[in-house]
């Protein structure tokens, strides 16, 4: 039954917060995520590589979120593959930052985690999501052009084809 | 028959005792009584040491999070800017304070650059590791970094509740990222108007 004791100690392991260790610093649950990075964004596309052509793929609500200071910036979009055959999107890059990572947002037990992501891939017809709290893009060392209000290039990169440009939206830090 | 009968009272009984306590008003976790006071020495980000006590006579959402965190802690932030948007002019009664779990990397300085891209409610506090931790262990958070990386970033791995604290400083509310704003703006509105606040 639920006494208001009971739901407490539910909505606490729910928050991370009893079954969490109490220690600061204690061993991060991170091995599993830094073993999933061996893909490092920037690369040249392979030498074989052929432009991905636009009927192949639907990228919509490209957006930023801005933050000062040269803090890291998460970028979100949606990703339709339109084409017949499976996609993997591998990383990013981008004119306006100096690195690009995939990243996802895990939240288990009421604790926040951030990992590399290594590939994404789309099968033919599905959609891929990159939202606040799940799959996002870390962009690293912003140039100082990149305000709210502007629009920046990331060109996303998938497996075998040329980088695909995209033009995302810069928006303020507050945007909801 | 009379076996039958005993269930069914049983659950009679049963419906009569969950009927007999008055609906919670709150939409969020009420933890009233089972956490501790708003208590901590930390510093804010105009470099001022800050009590609990500085914060009395506001309703204080109490946040741990880090600046270098693109994707969790600024949509957290971004939420409650909406919420205390909806909030209208009971929005001063309100502060947001955003305890840094990454003192290393979050000066004052930083953390106010930070905080002022969402909004002027919204304090951004750090401290000595001890002090960070000190608070981090009244309210049973917690907190880990991760590897740092060739360039020397890191992660940092964090709870995301959110404490929710009268204007007398007493621990009332608990919220999640799963709460929405809605959710937030209705228990806040009903803290903000109690015939004692």
């Amino acid at each position: 039954m639920n006494s208001p004791r009971h739901l407490l100690a539910r909505a606490l392991l729910a928050a991370g917060l009893l079954a969490a260790p109490l220690l600061a610093n204690a061993a991060p649950p991170a091995a599993s995520a830094h073993a999933l990075m061996h893909d490092m964004p920037g690369m040249a596309p392979a030498p074989d590589a052929h432009a991905l052509p636009a009927a192949r793929v639907a990228v919509t609500d490209a957006w930023v979120r801005w933050l000062p200071a040269g803090l890291p910036m998460g970028g979100y979009f949606s990703l339709r593959n339109l084409g017949k055959r499976p996609l993997q999107l591998t990383g990013a890059t981008s004119p306006s930052y100096q690195m690009v990572m995939l990243h996802e947002s895990i939240s288990r037990g009421g604790m926040e985690r951030m990992v590399h992501v290594a590939q994404v891939s789309i099968a033919s017809g599905q959609s891929v999501h990159f939202a606040p709290g799940g799959y996002h893009l870390m962009l690293m060392h912003a140039a100082s052009t990149v305000q709210p209000g502007t629009r920046v290039r990331i060109d996303l990169q998938f497996k075998g084809h040329a980088p695909y440009p995209v033009e995302f939206t810069v928006q303020p830090a507050a945007t909801h | 028959m009379p076996r039958r009968l005993l269930m069914v009272l049983a659950t009679f009984s049963l419906l009569l005792s969950a009927c007999s306590h008055a609906p919670s008003p709150w939409l969020l976790t009420d933890v009233r009584g089972h956490l501790p006071d708003l208590r901590f020495h930390l510093i804010n980000d105009l470099d001022q040491p800050v009590t609990g006590a500085s914060y009395r006579g506001k309703a204080v959402l109490l946040y741990f999070g880090y600046t270098h965190c693109p994707d969790v802690c600024p949509t957290t932030l971004a939420h409650l800017t909406v919420v205390l948007q909806n909030l209208g002019p009971l929005a001063q009664h309100v502060r947001v304070l955003f305890v840094s779990v990454d003192p290393k990397r979050d000066t004052p300085a930083l953390l106010h650059a930070y905080t002022s891209a969402f909004g002027p409610h919204i304090i951004g506090l750090t401290g000595t590791p001890d002090a960070i931790a000190r608070v981090a262990k009244r309210y049973r958070v917690a907190y880990s970094y991760g590897k740092p990386d060739a360039a020397g970033n890191y992660v940092v791995n964090h709870s995301a509740a959110i404490f929710i604290f009268d204007q007398q400083g007493r621990a009332r509310l608990l919220a999640t990222e799963h709460d929405s704003v809605a959710q937030l703006t209705h228990d806040l509105h009903l803290l903000l108007t109690e015939p004692n606040a």
